[in-house]
């Protein structure tokens, strides 16, 4: 009897260990699984995490905004090219709506506007899609009237969307 | 959970008990593979204290499935232990992760100082003492000393105009961020509503540039600047 006890008792020990091993091994997992899956929730979100892809959308659209709000009235032309090349969706009425009266001033008071980026903060990146804060600065040379020089700021709320590479504006808001 | 020794008081513990009067009838048998104590202890440790009736069921299968048993527990703790590994290994990696650090560093950057930003643009004449202090808390550098510098005076003014203003954060992006200089750079868009003796409560927009430095309570506003528009 107390060899046949013995081993049976052993194996009760094991068995007891692997039960004790099993619950602690789960509880581990699931504890370990929500920390990492809160450690990587800001991941989604790579903006300023990935520097390569937040400078090329930084670039793409500080390149874009600059050559849709400057113009010479000499030339509305080239400006309306460029927003055709870097503007889509909702964006493009947007801001056929503002150019269409802009024109018309510049031809009256034969402006020339310059529009640099002073900044840009990207909010958020993902593959598809980023939404940018932009500062913008402006210049406006009225030509007709002594070369008298205005200048303005601006603050846009901008979404682009990847389409093949190019960061393309599909929504741009003044706030 | 852990193995009685074999001499036990019958009376205090009948799953025991039971198992010993099994242990007693399998040895009758032929003392093979009986093990009674084993669905006793395997019950314990499920958690079920059933007694005799569940103990004679199991004892009809017992030569076969316990062995079976211990294997599938062993197998079951082995796929335990790897999956818990490989949830310990992702755990590890996310926070050595340099992107997730600098993902997680942005989210603290913009969290704390779209709360600092608030704090700056509160203020009411009642409690001025306090919202200052709160001003003093949320700010360092260069723009922390001066304000602390203008205490007084940001008092007496708030006092005498009898200022009553609020603010929340409409836009805020992060525009540079130097985790190991621990600096940053943002762009702000407040709505704020100011009013005070001689005003009615309006509300103005307000767009910033911001530095912000990290200190050892998080990141606070070194400099504000307002964008003029």
């Amino acid at each position: 009897m107390n060899g046949a006890g013995g081993a049976q008792r052993r194996r009760a020990t094991i068995m007891a260990v692997l039960a004790a091993v099993i619950v602690l091994a789960a509880g581990a997992a699931v504890w370990s699984g929500l920390q990492a899956r809160q450690l990587r929730a800001a991941g989604d979100n790579v903006a300023l995490a990935d520097p390569v892809a937040t400078r090329e959308v930084t670039r793409q659209v500080t390149g874009a905004l600059k050559s849709i709000f400057s113009y010479d009235y000499n030339n509305l032309a080239r400006t309306e090219r460029a927003a055709e090349r870097v503007l889509a969706g909702e964006a493009v009425e947007q801001y056929g709506r503002s150019f269409a009266a802009a024109k018309a001033q510049a031809r009256d008071g034969k402006l020339v506007r310059t529009t640099t980026v002073r900044s840009l903060g990207v909010r958020s990146l993902t593959a598809q899609r980023a939404h940018l804060l932009a500062l913008l600065d402006q210049q406006t040379l009225h030509t007709a009237g002594n070369d008298r020089q205005e200048s303005a700021t601006a603050v846009l709320v901008v979404t682009a969307e990847n389409t093949g590479g190019q960061w393309k504006i599909t929504s741009l808001t003044s706030v | 959970m852990t193995p009685r020794p074999s001499p036990r008081p019958r009376a205090s513990d009948d799953t025991g008990d039971t198992g010993d009067t099994h242990n007693g009838t399998g040895e009758q048998a032929g003392g093979e593979v009986t093990t009674p104590e084993d669905t006793a202890v395997a019950e314990d440790a499920a958690g079920a204290d059933e007694g005799v009736a569940a103990e004679q069921a199991a004892a009809g299968e017992r030569p076969a499935a316990d062995p079976r048993a211990l294997r599938m527990l062993a197998a079951v703790a082995v796929v335990a232990l790897l999956v818990a590994g490989w949830f310990g290994f992702s755990w590890w990696s996310a926070a050595h992760d340099d992107r997730l650090e600098l993902a997680r560093e942005r989210d603290t950057v913009v969290a704390d100082i779209s709360a600092a930003l608030v704090t700056l643009h509160t203020i009411d004449h009642r409690t001025a003492r306090s919202d200052v202090d709160e001003w003093l808390r949320v700010t360092t550098g260069k723009l922390g000393e001066d304000l602390s510098k203008d205490r007084q005076l940001q008092l007496d003014r708030a006092a005498g105009t009898r200022t009553v203003a609020s603010a929340s954060v409409r836009e805020l992006a992060v525009t540079e961020l130097d985790r190991r200089l621990g600096t940053a750079r943002l762009l702000a868009v407040l709505d704020v509503r100011l009013g005070t003796r001689d005003t009615q409560p309006a509300p103005s927009r307000s767009r910033l540039t911001v530095q912000a430095q990290r200190t050892g309570e998080g990141w606070k506003i070194s400099a504000v600047q307002a964008v003029s528009s």
